[in-house]
């Protein structure tokens, strides 16, 4: 049951990262446990940050959008439009930029197959190595960390916001005497010593590069502190507009028949709605 | 009517006559002329004149020690209180009212007579972790203090404070602390340099940078330990015991020094790290059979051991402390080499991971949380941390003999009145020969902090601070019985990058470390310390 409705919450959520997928901006959603310092208890938020190292700048945006419905719609191409904080902020940068994206998704306990990161890697590098869980944790603080510090100086750059607002979506720019900037304390790594979460557009003659999205996440059920964690390489690659300000996710996936799977959707919702009606609307739970 | 309101007066003022001429010096005689707002880490309060168990060990600034009885001297101490006069403590505001003039601190200025006789008014918050004091000096932070003896508004009440094995006394009790007051300095657990990071900074906060500290000293290094729960304790010593790491004839709950468990710093920092989550993790060969850590336990507990007993879980409980803690940070630089290492540092353990991590978020609470994991009780299992930090479990949550660790100045429970222990690290004590020798490596270099926008006056009486506090005189007169183990001398070690020469084989009544952190002239908590060069001369043992 739990499943079914989760399944349910999840396709609903596809549809809602279709529709308002363009309208990103937000204290992020950290993704953490709502025990934890600035953890929230619910879905973590995506976020982009971007570099211009020559300059000693970054830029960073909530994307208003969950890891989970994320994952959700992972097989719709989509697009992301920049604010004009970014326009202006990459009109003064220097070539070439940097940008990774990342969210956690912790706050669903270790024995979930939700309990995860979303983290990019430079399309191309090498597979990552296995990790085990209690090092999976660590990532997911890590990420979270970086939102927190997103977060505080979001707060600092737009008025009255306040770093746990997460429908607010904000977005920064900052220099390298501040703790959210790109270099400090995550950088092109993301923390994570080996990671090649990057990578680098408007560099020359050289092609812009694109990342793919890795979501590192929990086998679910009993698991253990050494259970190995497992790495989900989602099929597609983002990709960053600098000249039209957008942010691209690009599937891969096989596409789906849209009018074929929305009359599958219809009609399963019919069929659910005749056979509760004809029970009362009663659920079993 | 007239004549009633007449005679209370002529009393009140006989008794303020009364004090006056036994108390030297009283909120009446006039206005601080110089004023040191200093928060931060508690570690060098003791510099500042306080007294600890009725007297004061040392004192930097003060023409006069404090008195319990307050009576035959110029110098007294004010605590705050929010109810009644009884009730103050040190835990968040406290100062210090003297006289003090250039024999104390040279370059004063002002004041009166040949030596500029001053009245000085040293204003103390403890309230938030060494983080919340260098941010105050370092960002601008305001904070709120007890601003001075008149708008403090204090009243006489010489009081005694007991906290763990201590007593704190004072002569005034105060119920009035001001917001919106900047920090003079700040005292922190360890050199500003290092207090950035996620895990070193208070969520919501920006790092330390401390380029913009015009002067920052490291004034000693404060031994820091790694306490576990009693139980734990026991667990650890009988399981190496079995193994032939500690001497056969050790006993479970034997306090001394040979019998002391020790664990490495390379587990330690798995096990702040969230690595390992279960103490289960754990192999112990016992006659040539290898257990987990919990089977010995029972084998021992079937056995009939006294002093074991078989845990709740074999969870790993970990106290630990709120970003931005000094002694934490101690931890985290001088252990975990966080956020030294940057991207290969290990953070903290946090909720939500495998290990069952709470926040304690003083001293204190670092002691109740060790304290009602080992026992049950629930002194801090219920109660509220300040926000963003998780509250502890509420008391309904089953506990109790669960095994737990945290992070603790070795100033505490020397007594072993309290239901934690400390142990080794690589087989090294806490104390100030094991830091002397290079064997014992968590050590945190307690610092002062200011920029040169306070007064002259202010600086001068900083200065003098430094200087003071500093000597090995002065921190060998701290370690006292506060400090003293039944295992040894733990407390502070004093620095030879102070200028200090050690003494070329341990001596505890020159207890100066041959190890440096500060190779190029500044402080830093990231270096491994090394052999001082200036006097080239280390013990071999």
């Amino acid at each position: 049951m739990k499943t079914v409705k989760r399944q349910g919450y999840q396709w609903a959520a596809a549809i809602c990262v279709v529709a308002s997928i363009n309208t990103a901006q937000a204290a992020i959603n950290n993704g953490g446990l709502a025990i934890q310092a600035l953890g929230s208890g619910s879905a973590g938020e995506m976020f982009l940050n971007v570099w211009d190292q020559a300059a000693a700048t970054s830029y960073s945006i909530d994307l208003g959008t969950t890891v989970e419905s994320f994952l959700a719609g992972k097989q719709a191409s989509t697009s992301w439009n920049l604010d004009q904080r970014f326009v202006d902020w990459a009109s003064l940068t220097s070539d070439p930029l940097t940008f990774n994206v990342a969210g956690n998704n912790s706050y669903v306990g270790v024995n979930d197959a939700d309990f995860g990161v979303l983290m990019s890697r430079r399309t191309g590098s090498s597979a990552p190595g296995g990790i085990a869980m209690t090092t999976l944790a660590t990532w997911g603080n890590k990420v979270m960390a970086r939102a927190n510090a997103l977060n505080i100086n979001q707060d600092a750059q737009n008025g009255d916001a306040s770093n746990t607002d997460f429908p607010l979506n904000l977005s920064e720019v900052t220099t390298n005497n501040i703790s959210s900037y790109f270099n400090n304390t995550w950088g092109a790594s993301m923390n994570i010593a080996g990671w090649v979460g990057s990578a680098v557009v408007r560099n020359g003659e050289t092609p812009d590069q694109t990342v793919n999205f890795f979501f590192v996440h929990s086998p679910g059920g009993a698991v253990a502190g050494g259970t190995p964690a497992v790495f989900d390489k989602l099929g597609g690659f983002l990709s960053l507009d600098v000249a039209n300000a957008k942010l691209n996710w690009t599937s891969t996936a096989a596409p789906v028949p849209v009018p074929g799977a929305v009359w599958l959707f219809l009609s399963g919702m019919l069929a659910v709605l005749r056979v509760q009606k004809r029970s009362g609307f009663s659920s079993a739970v | 009517m007239f004549i009633s309101l007449s005679r209370k007066l002529a009393v009140a003022g006989l008794l303020m006559a009364a004090v006056s001429n036994v108390w030297a010096l009283t909120p009446a005689a006039g206005a601080p002329q110089l004023t040191l707002y200093i928060p931060g880490s508690q570690s060098n309060d003791p510099a500042f004149g306080f007294m600890i168990n009725g007297l004061t060990p040392t004192n930097a600034l003060c023409l006069d020690d404090p008195t319990p009885s307050g009576a035959g001297t110029t110098a007294h101490v004010y605590f705050y209180t929010a109810s009644t006069a009884d009730k103050a403590t040190n835990d968040n505001y406290s100062a210090i009212y003297c006289n003090t003039d250039d024999t104390k601190i040279p370059g004063l200025t002002g004041g009166t007579g040949a030596h500029h006789t001053t009245r000085l008014w040293i204003s103390r918050r403890r309230l938030g972790a060494s983080y919340v004091g260098l941010d105050a000096v370092a960002n601008g932070t305001l904070l709120t203090y007890l601003k001075d003896p008149t708008a403090a508004v204090c009243s006489a009440f010489n009081g005694s404070y007991s906290s763990s094995g201590a007593t704190y006394q004072w002569n005034y009790s105060c119920t009035t602390a001001t917001a919106g007051i900047a920090a003079t300095a700040a005292t922190s657990d360890v050199t500003p340099d290092v207090f950035r990071g996620t895990d070193n900074v208070t969520p919501g906060k920006p790092e330390i940078d401390a380029t913009t500290l015009d002067n920052k000293y490291a004034l000693g290094g404060h031994i820091i330990g790694t306490p576990v729960t009693l139980k734990l304790r026991n667990a650890l010593q009988y399981a190496q015991i079995q193994n032939g790491s500690l001497p056969a004839s050790c006993t479970v709950g034997n306090e001394s020094a040979a019998c002391v468990p020790s664990l490495s710093k390379e587990i330690l920092v798995s096990l702040f790290s969230g690595q390992i989550p279960d103490w289960s993790t754990f192999r112990v060969k016992v006659g040539g059979v290898e257990k987990t850590l919990p089977e010995v336990v029972a084998d021992g507990v079937t056995a009939g051991v006294a002093g074991l007993s078989n845990p709740l879980d074999t969870a790993v409980h970990i106290c630990r402390r709120e970003n931005g803690a000094g002694q934490q940070v101690a931890l985290l630089a001088s252990v975990m080499q966080s956020p030294c290492l940057g991207e290969s540092s290990p953070n903290l353990a946090q909720p939500g991971g495998f290990a069952d991590v709470q926040y304690a978020t003083s001293l204190g609470a670092v002691e109740k949380c060790l304290g009602d994991y080992n026992d049950g009780t629930n002194g801090w299992f219920g109660t509220s941390n300040p926000a963003p930090f998780p509250n502890p479990p509420a008391t309904g949550v089953p506990h109790g003999n669960q095994w737990a660790i945290s992070i603790q100045t070795t100033e505490r429970n020397a007594g072993n009145t309290a239901k934690y222990r400390f142990i080794k690290i690589n087989g090294a004590l806490p104390t100030g020969e094991q830091v002397y020798l290079g064997h014992y490596p968590l050590v945190g270099e307690y610092a002062i902090s200011w920029k040169n926008n306070v007064n002259g006056n202010q600086d001068s009486a900083l200065n003098a601070l430094v200087a003071y506090s500093s000597l090995p005189s002065t921190i060998a007169s701290r370690n006292g019985t506060l400090s003293n183990h039944s295992w040894g001398q733990a407390g502070y070690i004093a620095l030879s990058a102070n200028g200090h020469a050690p003494p070329a084989t341990w001596d505890p009544a020159n207890p100066v470390t041959p190890f440096t952190r500060s190779l190029s002239g500044t402080p830093d908590a990231c270096a491994v310390p090394v052999v001082n060069p200036d006097f080239g001369s280390v013990e071999l043992r």
